[in-house]
């Protein structure tokens, strides 16, 4: 392959060291299963110490091929490696996803359990008022209220214990989906608190509305602060 | 000593390697070789699932840094993974407690029963 300047260290070792190095990882790659850029970010990280493990031996006095054979030696059988590196990546990538997809759901029952509700043809506060009210009705809604209004708090408290912390790699199209959705979150929470308004502040019967507002603002901070990275876009180190 | 006979105690090693300083792969394969003496010598095939399986559970994270036009992924022990490490070394010590008077070296010069 070309010496390009996308693969790091390139420039950095002989050819002769290079070439090898360059073989060691095709194997690698070959046994590699899961998504492209998982599999890119990882050729990209053995790489990089690949480079730094055979300039090591270089240093020490080492001939180029033999430096390269060692730093190879050390990394280990690059079939026996490719088949945990696919362990790992598998998970990464399940991980990710599952919490991509979770994340979704928790804002969207949200958002359609808050449009379903304040959409309705009676307001709010004069289903939850006592006098009047159906109570079927009255029953049907708190029900759903608190149901919502459980499941969101459920997740939110289980994101800020357990997601907090833990970084999740995303690519352009998990994140253009998470920014839409954050944004249909966000938006539907201010809208349901403009319409609350002063009704809310007025009434302390309408609960449930002031609540699944509150909740779904808390439901938006917990995932706009989650630690969504980016992942760097990197190509193949060796093409 | 090969990653087989470290089977159970690789996390905790890896930890307590970043636990000191945030290290990039090839680092943290030096650095277990330094300070055990050349016993644990690792394999880089070994390694890297490791640090990523530590990092989805949380123990650690990583970031991509640029150093002398390399890109390197660096990995930092979080708060929870210090905690898990704190309790490793409790385990371990109770460990090696229990099992010194049998499999430590004779107090009576080698006599045996």
């Amino acid at each position: 392959m070309a010496r390009g300047t996308q693969a790091p260290g390139a420039q950095e070792l002989p050819e002769a060291a290079w070439h090898a190095l360059v073989a060691h990882l095709k194997v690698l790659r070959r046994g590699l299963r899961g998504p492209r850029r998982l599999r890119n970010a990882l050729l990209h990280e053995v790489l990089a110490d690949l480079v730094e493990a055979t300039q090591t031996y270089l240093d020490c006095g080492h001939g180029p091929a033999d430096a390269a054979s060692r730093a190879t030696r050390d990394f280990g059988d690059p079939e026996v490696a490719a088949y945990s590196f696919g362990e790992a990546l598998r998970d990464t990538a399940r991980n990710r996803r599952s919490r991509v997809i979770g994340s979704l759901a928790a804002s969207q029952v949200l958002l359609w359990c808050a449009i379903f509700l304040g959409g309705s043809s009676e307001p709010w506060l004069e289903r939850v008022e006592p006098e009047g009210a159906d109570t079927s009705d009255l029953v049907a809604t708190l029900g759903l209220s608190c149901v919502v209004v459980m499941a969101a708090l459920c997740g939110a408290v289980a994101l800020l214990r357990h997601g907090g912390r833990i970084t999740v790699e995303v690519g352009r199209s998990e994140r253009v989906l998470m920014a839409g959705n954050l944004t249909l979150v966000g938006c539907s929470a201010v809208a349901l608190a403009c319409s609350a308004g002063v009704r809310v502040l007025a009434a302390p019967g309408s609960l449930s509305v002031s609540s699944l507002v509150l909740t779904g603002c808390a439901v938006f901070v917990v995932l706009a602060r989650w630690p969504w990275r980016r992942l760097p876009r990197m190509a193949d180190p060796l093409d | 000593m090969r990653s087989a006979r470290l089977k159970g105690h690789l996390d905790a090693l890896v930890l307590a390697v970043l636990a000191d300083q945030p290290a990039h792969g090839y680092a943290i394969l030096t650095a277990l070789k330094l300070r055990t003496g050349n016993s644990v010598d690792l394999e880089g095939g070994t390694l890297y699932p490791t640090l990523h399986r530590l990092e989805a559970a949380g123990l650690i994270s990583s970031d991509w840094s640029a150093s002398g036009g390399r890109r390197r992924r660096v990995y930092t022990i979080e708060d929870k993974g210090r905690r898990v490490l704190a309790d490793e070394r409790s385990l371990w010590q109770e460990f090696v407690q229990a099992l010194q008077p049998l499999l430590g070296p004779p107090l009576d010069g080698g006599a045996t029963r």
